[in-house]
This record gives structure tokens, sequence and C-alpha cells, in this order.
């Protein structure tokens, strides 16, 4: 399949790495490392001292010579400092000179801004996963953290080939974790959705979820199909495309197929960057992508339980009802005599005030289904 | 199929850019700090401490506006330090980039602080660089970097940056170059301010040492059937590159009046000046080139000298407008005279309808342009030859007189750099003024 994409000219592609090999190549790298495991607000002399060979006083006069406090200088940046903070006039340094340009030139351009912080949304922040009561663990027996990125579904028919890849989650996992855990960690409005048509009686109760009737799933991972089998009722989704797969070898190269719920991240093989697929529901497909491998670092937490950790969730435009244009819409309708779009939302109130008369009953055909906003009802 | 579609589709997507490079102008700082550090020839931190806090270096995280913003800078600041301590250098120059990263990381207005992302490759090379600084005893250093590791300020990851088809590309264009300071920028010019060449040496000289050991542990030069690369090649091609860059820059001075002329023609037309690109420039020059191919009138008929003009219609129209007082036309011929010699009329027309009123020179070329409609100005290509001969002798009688019969400068027309007419075009201009009414009632009679 890397022959399809032409995944060697990809400029934000990585060669394959095998999970398992680089833990455990960085494990034996960082085997002779001094096991650190108590970190001080001052420096730990005791410690040092140790390490380097060195009698304690030399390290207390290693720490006044080239301790911290050394490199400091009136009117720098504070860590909770407002992030606008002047620009001093009288420096030297090049980059300040240019970074003076540079706002001025945001001040003056509305255009220019937005869209630089556009390119930002994206990106992540520094982040701290870990809380006090977390336990240090040695290097030699830390695991890896996988990031993740989510992508949002290309819905329907409509063409998804001039559609803007939009980020939607941001998680961690570690590679000891199971395929499983991603994928119970990724929120979707698809897997929430009731499956009714409720024209007729809008107040039915109505108890089971998309997520309940078809429970099935795959990761397409480097030719491999991860099916999520461990549901009795859930069907393999990519039997279909193997088949059609098999009927093209030299095109489309090998498919195999893999239990998701044996699978730990470790077994893989990924290409960092890359995107690969999710699908569930029949036909939501999502885009996933690694966008880092690493080891775990005195940051993350070290709370197995805790992990898939999602590190951001990126907003949507709400959906608003299309009468009072005010609240969330809560309906949708196809096929609706009442309005000239299809689809159309509608709040809860507008729905029924202009779908039904005052006995309840169905004015004209139209078919309606209960909309979820992906904001409003999932954390 | 759908699923390989969603797969193509993902694939085919732009990466996107940041507009403006972040880190723009560090380089150039920390190439400074570097320098001045590698002056004193020491690797003590004291040394390097003193300059840090001359150049008020801390000072380098002002003026980011957001949380992201900062991340992104402190990382590439980070990361271009890190680069700096590869083995291919001095232990000198990676002990002051071991500071350099020291100061960075923990000078960083961040909580928790963004952390320096190595490699395995990278790692290895950071304890080697670490077991020489215990071997020769340099306490201070090994100290920053133990520091550093305590604060566990190395994140161990396989990539050197995060990746993804919605990563944010750094704009390689305006990578570190202060924009004020890449005045002349050319692919040569990036590789000679590049480490490639230390870096080649560096090879150069290991592919050298092998050689030599492959002959025996006493050879001093490496066996001759080897020699199949120049021995200096890295200072053989530094060389070539040296005078290459000296060729070009002759080149480009020999460009220069031309350019120069251009731009101030404009000058006077534009109040603000707008930065134009190099193709605009070659675009403008070979337009100019083309419009300056007009047929010259013969020597009876210099008075209808046919002028270069983009779009004659709209010129013969404005031939029409008796505005024009019959006094003020010699000044007027004469500033045509010139400025047809550095620009096509076709930008003072696009003036024109910007400002929309006329100028004086726009009036001027239209009336003596060569509007097809225009018969008298319209000559058979054998006249061009004849035209050419007859300008030479024009110019070969005049010469004697040439010095004297000075036009009077155009007011807007700047000092400095004023074109020199040739002698037959001043002869030309003399004679103009006496036969001037007859055209324009010419092209009136033809437009109607």
């Amino acid at each position: 399949m890397d022959s399809v994409h032409n995944v060697g000219s990809l400029s934000y592609v990585s060669q394959p790495v095998s999970i398992r090999e680089f833990l455990e190549s960085w494990q034996s790298a960082l085997a002779d490392e001094p096991i650190v495991l108590k970190r001080l607000p001052k420096t730990n002399v005791k410690q040092i001292a140790g390490i380097m060979n060195v009698s304690r006083s030399t390290v207390q006069e290693l720490d006044t010579v080239c301790g911290i406090d050394t490199l400091k200088c009136p009117g720098q940046v504070k860590v909770r400092d407002d992030a606008t903070s002047t620009i001093p006039d009288d420096t030297e340094l090049v980059t300040l000179r240019l970074r003076k340009s540079e706002l001025e030139k945001r001040a003056n351009s509305k255009t220019y801004t937005h869209r630089l912080y556009a390119t930002f949304r994206n990106h992540r922040s520094v982040m701290r996963t870990r809380v006090p009561g977390d336990k240090l663990i040695p290097m030699t027996v830390r695991d890896v953290v996988i990031s993740v990125q989510i992508y949002r579904p290309f819905v329907g028919e409509q063409s998804c080939k001039y559609k803007p890849l939009v980020l939607d989650q941001e998680l961690r996992v570690l590679g000891q974790q199971k395929l499983t855990d991603l994928r119970d960690a990724i929120t979707c409005v698809a897997d929430i959705a009731l499956p009714v048509e409720m024209s007729v009686n809008p107040d039915m109760p109505v108890n089971t979820r998309c997520k309940d009737i078809y429970p099935s799933g795959f990761f397409y991972i480097n030719g491999t199909f991860f099916n999520d089998l461990r549901h009795p009722e859930a069907k393999d989704l990519s039997s279909v495309i193997r088949t059609w797969g098999a009927t093209r070898p030299n095109q489309i190269g090998e498919m195999r197929e893999a239990a998701m719920e044996d699978t730990q991240f470790l077994d893989l093989s990924l290409r960092v960057g890359l995107p690969y697929l999710y699908v569930h529901q029949g036909d939501c497909e999502h885009l996933i992508v690694f966008t880092d491998i690493r080891m775990m670092n005195i940051e993350d937490s070290s709370d197995v339980s805790k992990y898939p950790i999602v590190s951001s969730n990126v907003s949507k435009k709400r959906t608003v009802c299309i009468v009072c244009l005010l609240y969330n819409a809560r309906w949708v309708t196809y096929d609706d005599c009442l309005c000239s779009q299809s689809p159309a939302f509608f709040c809860d109130a507008c729905f029924r005030e202009l779908h039904y008369d005052s006995s309840g009953t169905k004015l004209g055909p139209f078919t309606a289904y209960r909309f979820y906003d992906k904001n409003a009802v999932l954390p | 199929m759908r699923l390989d579609e969603t797969a193509q589709m993902s694939v085919t997507r732009v990466v996107r850019t940041i507009p403006s490079y972040l880190a723009a102008g560090f380089q150039t700082d920390y190439e400074k700090l570097l320098s001045r550090f590698a002056v004193t020839g020491s690797v003590r931190y004291e040394e390097f401490a003193k300059i840090w806090k001359e150049m008020r270096f801390p000072l380098i995280f002002c003026g980011r506006s957001s949380q992201k913003e900062l991340c992104l800078f402190a990382s590439e600041c980070l990361s271009a330090a890190q680069k700096l301590m590869q083995p291919l250098y001095t232990l000198q120059a990676r002990v002051g980039a071991l500071y350099l990263l020291y100061g960075l990381y923990f000078i960083q207005p961040l909580d928790p602080r963004e952390r320096v992302r190595v490699t395995l490759q990278q790692w290895k090379e950071l304890i080697e660089l670490e077991s020489i600084l215990v071997e020769q005893q340099h306490h201070d250093a090994r100290f920053c970097l133990l520091k550093m590791k305590i604060d566990e300020a190395f994140l161990f990851v396989a990539t050197t940056t995060e990746m993804g088809p919605l990563s944010l590309k750094v704009n390689t264009e305006l990578d570190g170059i202060a924009e004020d300071l890449k005045a002349q920028k050319s692919e040569l010019t990036e590789l000679t301010q590049t480490d490639s060449f230390e870096q080649l040496e560096a090879i150069h000289n290991q592919y050298q040492s092998m050689k030599r050991a492959l002959c025996g542990p006493d050879a001093s030069a490496p066996d001759f059937s080897l020699n199949v690369v120049h021995k200096n090649i890295a200072a053989v091609i530094g060389r070539t590159v040296a005078e290459r860059a000296t060729d070009r820059k002759r080149t480009y001075r020999r460009d220069e009046p031309l350019m120069s002329e251009e731009d101030e023609v404009i000058d006077e037309y534009e109040d603000e000046r707008v930065p134009r690109s190099s193709t605009a420039d070659k675009r403008m020059a070979i337009k100019k080139k083309a419009m300056n191919l007009v047929p010259t009138a013969p020597k009876d008929r210099r008075h209808r000298q046919a002028k270069a003009t983009s779009s004659p219609q709209r010129n013969a129209k404005r031939a029409t407008r008796p505005r024009l007082k019959p006094t003020e036309l010699p000044t007027e011929e004469e500033m045509e005279g010139k400025t047809t010699l550095s620009m096509p009329t076709f930008h003072v027309e696009t003036e024109c309808k910007k400002r929309g009123r006329k100028s004086a020179k726009a009036k001027a070329s239209s009336r003596i342009g060569s509007p097809k409609k225009d018969k008298s100005s319209v000559k058979p290509i054998s006249e061009n030859v004849k035209s050419h001969r007859g300008k030479e002798d024009a110019s070969a009688s005049s010469l004697a007189t040439s010095p004297t019969v000075e036009p009077n400068p155009p007011k807007r027309r700047r000092k400095g750099k004023q074109p020199v007419l040739h002698a037959s075009e001043l002869l030309v201009k003399r004679e103009k003024p006496a036969k001037k009414s007859k055209p324009t009632k010419k092209t009136k009679a033809s437009c109607k």
C-alpha cells in the first residue's frame, strides 16, 4: 500500500519505527544512567557529588559559579508573566528587533494575524499530566508514550477530496496498551446516535445507541486490518476490502488481518506522521496519525490506568437551530416539506412548534432523527 | 474505493507553513554569542556567563504573544542549540553549545519546560561528550549537563520533530536569517554560510585516515591507487564557489544601473514604494526591451518619431482632448523623450487610470504615439533601414553642437542619475516644437 501512496516522497512521514525495538534500544542506552529519583527545588549536592565523584564543597562551589541564578538578567520574562510583555529598546539582539517589526505587522493586519493563529491552532502546548501523587519510576522500566491524532470523519457521499483535514482529538497512549484501549478512548457522535426514525413520535423512549447495535470497527495500520471482535455481534468489516484487495495483489500488496484486542502498540511498526485509518459504524472513517513516539518523561503521569490521556480536544463550531438561530440543534430532518433544505437542523422547541399541531400530529411528510452536536454532548 | 480514496486524499494534503519564521534572527544572535565565546578560547562557564549577561540573552523570550507561540519558539531554539553539539565541531564549540542549551533550557518562561528532543544517535554523541568532559576534568561543563539530566531536560524520541499532515512546517526561506541582513541571498552564499564545508572536510579527513590505515600502520600517505578524490577537496570546492560568487557579483553590478534607473522612474510616480519581486523586475526589463523596438523615422520625418506605447487606441482618444497648451509643449517633449528611454509608456497609462487624472506625460506620449489609425506614422519596413542610417548621420552632424543644447530638466526628475541623451535625440527634440501643431490636428482628423 505504501507504493500506492508514494509514501517515500512525503516530507512529514518517517521510516517505519518498530516500537518494541525503540523501547529496548533506549532502555539499554539508559541503563548506565544514574537513577535520579529525587528532584529537589535546589541542587541536590550530595547526589551530584556522588555522581561526579568529587567532594561536596566542590559541588557547592560549582553551584554558585554555574547555577541557574548566574543566567538570570533583569527584565527577563517570568513563567507566569503576561505573555505580551514589552520588548526593551536598548538591546542588541536581532531576534528582538525582528520580533518588534513582526508584532507591528500583526497589529496592522488582521488578516495576517488570523492566518497566523490558524496555523497555531493544531499545535500542542507544553502539558503536564503528572500529578503530585504519582510515583517516580526509574528510566530503565519506563514505557513508550505515543501521541495519536484523530481527525474528523468524512461524512456520507460528499466528495472528501477537497475537504480540509480537521483535527478532532489528540491522545497519548502507552506502548504496553492494547489497540482496543485507544478505540474505546476515541469519541465520535456516530457511536451515541439513536438509530430510530422519530418523526411519528418524537417522545419515543429509545435506550439503544448505535454503538450497541453496531459494535464492529477496525484500524488499518501498515497493511493489517485490526478488527475489534470483543463483542459477540461484532463483524469483520474489513472482509469486503480484503476480498477486493486479493484481486489486485500487485497494486495493493498483501492485506493481513489481526485481532485488535490481542495487539499491543509494542507489536506494531509505525510510520510517524503517516495517516492510518479507523473505521466504525460501517462507514464512519477517521484518519489517525501517530505524531510522536518517545520515552516517558518526568512530566508524564506514571499511572497506567490514566492512559489513554486526552491531550487536546479541538472544539468545533456548534450547529444552531435554523429557525431561532439561538439554541443548539437537537433534531435533524430530511426531505422536509416545511423546509427548503435537507438536512435541516432544529432546536427542540422550534422543531415541535413547526412540525406538529396541538394534538401532536405530524404536519406533512418528513423524516426526523435526534441530532447530537459533538461539542454539546461529548466531553 | 472509499478507503483508498480517503487515504490518498490525506496523502496529497499540503503541510501548513508558518507565514513568517518564528525564530527569525535567533541564528544571528546565537552565532554572535558563540563566536564571542570562541574568541576567549576557554571552556570555562564564567566566560560564557559573562558574554551571556553582556548580551542580555534571557530577553530573547520577550514579546511572544501566546503560550503556543512561546512553546514553538522555545523548541526551535533548543533544537538549534542542540544541533551545534555534533561531534564534527571542536570541543570548545561543543561546550559553548552545551552552555547555550543549558541557558536556554533553564531560562525559558514555561512551566513545564519545553524539553530537548534527542534521538538515540544524538544521545550517544552526548554521552561521548560527557565522557570527554570527565576525562579532561571540565567540572563546570559536566555540572551543567548533569543538572539538565537531573531535571530530565532530554526527551528520548524516535524522530527529531513531531510529524503529521497538519504539523507546522518551518518557513525555511527565512530560516534564521534576519530579513534586513539577507540583502543578497543566493544558493551559493547559503552553501558557504552553512557548515557543509566543515562537515565535508571532517568526512574527508576520516576517509583519508582510513585509506592510510589500509596501507599499513606506518604509512604516511595512502596508496597511490586509492587516489580517486582530490586531496583537499573541501578547499577546492570552496575556492570554486568563491570564484563563482565574485563572478556573480560582477554580473549583478553590470545590471545595476539598468535596474536603478528603472526604479527611479517608478519612484517619480509612486509616492510609496512597493517592493517588487525579482521576477517582476525581469519581466519589466523584457517588456521594456520589446517596447523600445519601434521603427525609427527617417531624417526627413523625424518630427513623427514613433514611440513605444502599449495601448494605441486609448492614446489616440486622449489625443483628441484639447487640453494641451502650445507653450507647454517643449518641456513635455523633452520629458517624453527621456522617459521612453527607460520605461514603457504603459506604466504611465496605468498610473493615470489609477489617479483619475491625466498626467502631462501621458498626453504627450499619446499625441506622438503610433496609433494604428494614424496613417502617417505607419511606415514600411524598408524605411526602417534607411532611418537607422539617417540617425547615424544626424548624430555625427550634431556632435559638435550637443553640449550647448542642454534641455531643461523636468521638475520632478531627480538630480542624481539622469540618463545621458544621445546627440541625435537632442537634435530631434530641438526641432520638434516648431512642427508640433500639425500632427495633432491630423490625429484629430483621423480619429473622427
